[in-house]
């Protein structure tokens, strides 16, 4: 197993898949805050001349609040494409180009080689997203003020961490699908935005995985853990079977195929 | 036209959104000069990274990196 999480780590490094990931969510977490103080009141400024500053402050929340939400909401629009296609070929290019086979022949457990990829890459994604967030609370904070604690960014960091494990644990179920890595990228894509649409329109956030990106809006905006536990617990289940039902999939396999 | 004054204050802050932009162009070039492309051929690569900011280095990396099984 040891030896299986340091090959996923030389991969994820020579693959760049850790460089794309952590500078897209480096630059938008440094992005947001500087938009918002600077850019986006000089924009509206030029649009509509003879705008007072006091109006533009409150047209926009020109806050730390403020542009950890914007922030938030890039993570969610842009950090999730960026995240599932950049993973996208964990499974489907190994199975597609049978470099799994040699593993499985010199006697490599399926259990080992996949609980690796998803030790690594959700260790990582945490670490990324909590990173995204602490970076984007003390530039807002230099820019703004600091009126948020940083213990609950953290925990919203988490949240987020959380939603890109999911997101991980769907692009290998889907990998074991579909052969080609861009078909598993849309594919997951779809699947997410469309569990986020149906958690939106039943108003059952609550009860999927999206729910811990509203959970992360609701800590920020009111303090409230309210649902929290139902959603982490529900997240966690679904995650255990996905990965489950990737690892019954690659088991039930025929690896010599042509 | 829409101008935006580039103040002291706001070019420090954007040093690091330079250096993340400017390090990921400069290691794509590298990576095509020396590994190779697929799906484009190598200019219209180098262009991408050179003027689609964040996007282009990136969209490299995941669809034009040439993979060595």
């Amino acid at each position: 197993m040891k030896s299986d999480i340091m090959k996923e780590l030389r991969m994820g490094i020579r693959t760049s898949k850790f460089l794309v990931i952590t500078a897209s969510f480096l630059f938008f977490a440094i992005l947001t805050p500087i938009m918002m103080k600077f850019i986006l009141p000089q924009l509206l400024l030029n649009q509509f001349q003879g705008m007072e500053e006091a109006t533009i402050s409150q047209m926009l929340d020109m806050s730390q609040k403020g542009s950890l939400l914007g922030y938030m909401s890039d993570l969610f629009e842009i950090g999730t494409i960026v995240v599932v296609f950049a993973l996208s070929g964990l499974l489907a290019q190994e199975i597609k180009e049978n470099t799994l086979v040699l593993p499985i022949c010199s006697g490599k457990k399926l259990f080992s080689i996949v609980t690796s990829k998803l030790v690594v890459f959700s260790i990582f994604l945490i670490l990324a997203s909590t990173l995204g967030m602490v970076i984007c609370y003390l530039y807002a904070g230099v820019l703004f003020a600091f009126d948020i604690e940083l213990w609950s960014v953290v925990v919203i960091g988490l949240l987020y961490g959380g939603y890109m494990i999911f997101l991980l644990n769907l692009v290998m179920l889907f990998g074991t699908i579909i052969k080609s890595s861009i078909g598993t990228g849309f594919m997951t894509l779809g699947f997410s935005l469309f569990l986020y649409f149906i958690g939106s329109y039943l108003d059952v956030h609550m009860y999927l995985p999206s729910g811990l990106l509203i959970s992360a809006q609701n800590i920020l905006a009111n303090q409230s853990y309210q649902n929290l536990g139902v959603t982490l617990a529900i997240s966690i289940i679904l995650v255990l079977m996905i990965s489950k039902i990737t690892h019954m999939r690659l088991e039930h396999r025929e690896w010599n195929e042509r | 036209m829409n101008t935006i004054e580039l103040t002291g204050e706001m070019f420090i802050m954007l040093l690091p959104l330079v250096a993340i932009q400017l390090g990921l162009t400069i290691y794509c070039v590298i990576k095509i000069m020396k590994e190779g492309v697929e799906n484009l051929n190598k200019w219209a690569w180098i262009a991408i990274c050179i003027f689609l900011n964040l996007i282009g280095p990136i969209t490299f990396l995941i669809v034009g990196r040439k993979r060595d099984i």
